[in-house]
């Protein structure tokens, strides 16, 4: 949403003197209130879009995760591969105890991303993640 | 035993001082012009300057070997310590240009990976002999002494190295042949540009009396004599360039590595443990696919090795020594859904640019018809080429028309998998599979897949045994130490 408002108040700025000035028709005025209404319409049905397709698993010896609405990924990580687990907080994520979960290998594009885990379970996950990457150490 | 303290060779401040030169040869000329008395008194200072610092620099750069780590401590001012364990080192290189091959000298480049960068440690410069030495203890071919044994032989004698077998050597055919079927031709446009940017600072009348002398062929022939010698002139070019780049190419094996020298002026040598080769991609462009030919790119995670043109058989043959088990014939096409995807994906493009450039010009409209009978060619060449195998734990991704590529990947080094669909490929119950492995760029990719096929071959590669048996061995090697705290990262 704030792109399409940051898109709505660019395309404002170049069209609301063009058309002051007679440039440009006055219809062109609708343009960057269509961007800034179909944003907030978006913001408001998106994401509860993409939360529906989105899901994970915490398997016996690897993790799977799901995700995107158009362009579905479905990501399959070895315990065993795992390097680091990151996990961060944005202000708003402070404020609702929120925390967003990322996994990394040795490969710049696995993709484990987990957003909007309640802080508890991102660290419990976290946890689960870490004693079974180390767990392979003994055979 | 304790190690001993080495420094790079004593010519390395005045090659330095060359490469300093160089980068600023333009404003020394100018300086130089504008003070013709005074100039050379102006340059002597900074030139003092850099000689000293250079020498400091020298002085303070030293490096020790224990049999387990190597220790770089460098820094006039600002001193660093960097330790790198000789498990973390992925490639060594030699870098030899014409300079340093008059004076004895050469450079050597450490490639390390951990994480999800490369990182890279440069001796420049040591004496020929002193390389040798530390290629063949930091990365030595065969099996390496416990750092911890007593009874280990001194650390820093060069390590016995097995035979080295000679896999492939090109000579200057082939190395010809291979700029004048690849990228090398591309080389006529970066001259064609360098010339026209040079022909628009020439004065107008000099110009135009040359063109005049040059464009008087009045006739066909005339012309048709100069456009062959321009494109003889241009495959020569191409040629010429790929010997120099690539003359006396020997790739060789030693033990368990990999090693690859090329080069006429420059010479470069590359070594990759073969353990730590990551993937393998097969290259064929159109004219060389019509010869039988293949051009190869053997990556570990830091680094690669080219192999600039080989036949079939010797593509096995390499395959066979970097990757055993891989099977390249019997491989699983494409779906027919497949097919409709591929020329559309070529259709589509194509109407629009005709449909676009219709509007200005009347005569694209009768292409039409040529243009998409084309674009459905390209689109069938393309769907042909689509195919997959994983057999023996290798997975094998084929994928192109007139361009193909053959991506070789183990699965015991996929580090994780994903399964893509877009909204066409769901209709047409087709699929993406990427293998992701230790290495930057693009992921080797099974397109256009049946989904349920590939959904199988996802569950085998993440349950591979050999994938667990291959991150233990990696862990198992010491920790990157850096500065005081640890932590342990992948190889």
């Amino acid at each position: 949403m704030l792109r399409a408002v940051i898109v709505a108040i660019v395309v404002a700025v170049t069209v609301v003197p063009l058309v002051a000035t007679d440039s440009l028709p006055l219809g062109l005025l609708a343009v960057p209130v269509v961007i800034a209404v179909l944003g907030l319409v978006l913001a408001w049905w998106w994401p509860a879009v993409r939360y529906r397709h989105f899901r994970y698993r915490m398997g016996h010896d690897t993790m799977e995760l799901e995700h995107g609405v158009l362009f579905r990924t479905r990501s399959v990580i070895p315990y065993f591969r795992v390097q680091h687990v990151d996990t961060s907080q944005g202000p708003i994520d402070r404020r609702l105890s929120l925390s967003n979960l990322k996994v990394q290998t040795a490969s710049p594009a696995t993709d484990a991303f987990i957003p909007g885990l309640s802080t508890a379970d991102a660290a419990e996950i976290r946890g689960v993640i870490l004693d079974r990457a180390g767990a392979g150490d003994a055979v | 035993m304790p190690s001993e303290v080495r420094r790079l060779h004593p010519l390395t401040p005045f090659f330095d001082l060359l490469s300093t030169v160089r980068q600023f040869a333009l404003p020394l000329v100018l300086a130089l012009f504008a003070n013709r008395d005074r100039g050379q008194l102006a340059l002597l200072a900074p030139t003092l300057l850099f000689t000293l610092g250079g020498a400091a620099k020298w002085w303070r750069f030293t490096y020790t070997f224990d049999g387990a780590r190597l220790v770089i401590d460098e820094g006039v001012l600002t001193r660093k310590q960097r330790i790198v364990p000789v498990d973390r080192i992925q490639q060594v290189d030699m870098a030899t240009t014409l300079r340093h091959r008059l004076l004895g000298v050469t450079v050597l480049k450490l490639e390390t990976a951990g994480g999800t960068g490369a990182a890279e440690v440069s001796l420049s410069v040591v004496s020929t002999a002193e390389a040798a030495r530390l290629r063949s203890v930091l990365l030595p071919a065969g099996p390496r002494a416990a750092a911890s044994d007593p009874a280990a032989t001194d650390p820093e004698a060069p390590a016995p190295v097995p035979r080295a077998t000679t896999l492939l050597q090109l000579g200057p055919g082939r190395l010809a042949l291979a700029g004048v079927t690849g990228s090398e031709l591309a080389v006529m446009f970066t001259i064609l540009l360098s010339v026209g940017q040079l022909v628009d600072d020439l004065p107008e009348s000099l110009l135009l009396d040359r063109v005049e002398d040059l464009t008087t062929p009045s006739d066909v022939a005339g012309f048709t004599l100069a456009g062959i010698v321009a494109v003889a002139l241009w495959f020569a070019l191409a040629a010429s360039a790929s010997v120099l780049k690539d003359g006396r190419y020997r790739l060789v094996r030693r033990g368990d590595q990999l090693a690859v020298s090329r080069g006429l002026l420059d010479q470069r040598e590359a070594s990759i443990p073969l353990h730590r080769v990551q993937v393998v991609r097969i290259q064929q462009a159109f004219v060389r696919k019509l010869l039988g030919r293949s051009s190869l790119r053997i990556r570990s995670s830091a680094g690669a090795i080219e192999v600039p043109l080989v036949t079939a058989a010797e593509t096995t043959e390499l395959l066979r020594v970097v990757l055993p088990r891989t099977e390249l014939s019997d491989l699983i096409p494409a779906p027919s859904a497949a097919r409709r995807r591929a020329i559309l994906r070529r259709v589509i493009p194509a109407l629009l640019v005709l449909f676009g450039s219709a509007l200005w010009l009347e005569r694209a409209v009768p292409f039409a018809a040529i243009v998409v009978a084309l674009s459905v060619l390209l689109g069938e060449l393309a769907y042909r080429g689509l195919a997959h195998g994983w057999n023996g734990g290798v997975a094998v991704a084929r994928s192109g028309g007139l361009r193909r590529e053959i991506t070789v990947v183990p699965g015991a080094k996929a580090q994780s998998t994903r399964l893509r669909t877009s909204p066409l490929q769901r209709r047409a119950g087709l699929a993406t599979l990427y293998v992701d492995v230790a290495t930057s760029g693009t992921s080797p990719a099974i397109r256009d897949g049946d989904l349920h096929r590939l959904a199988d071959l996802q569950a085998a590669i993440s349950s591979t045994p050999a994938a667990r048996t291959d991150e233990i061995d990696v862990r198992r090697r010491s920790p990157l130490v850096l500065g005081g705290s640890t932590r342990a990262e992948h190889g």
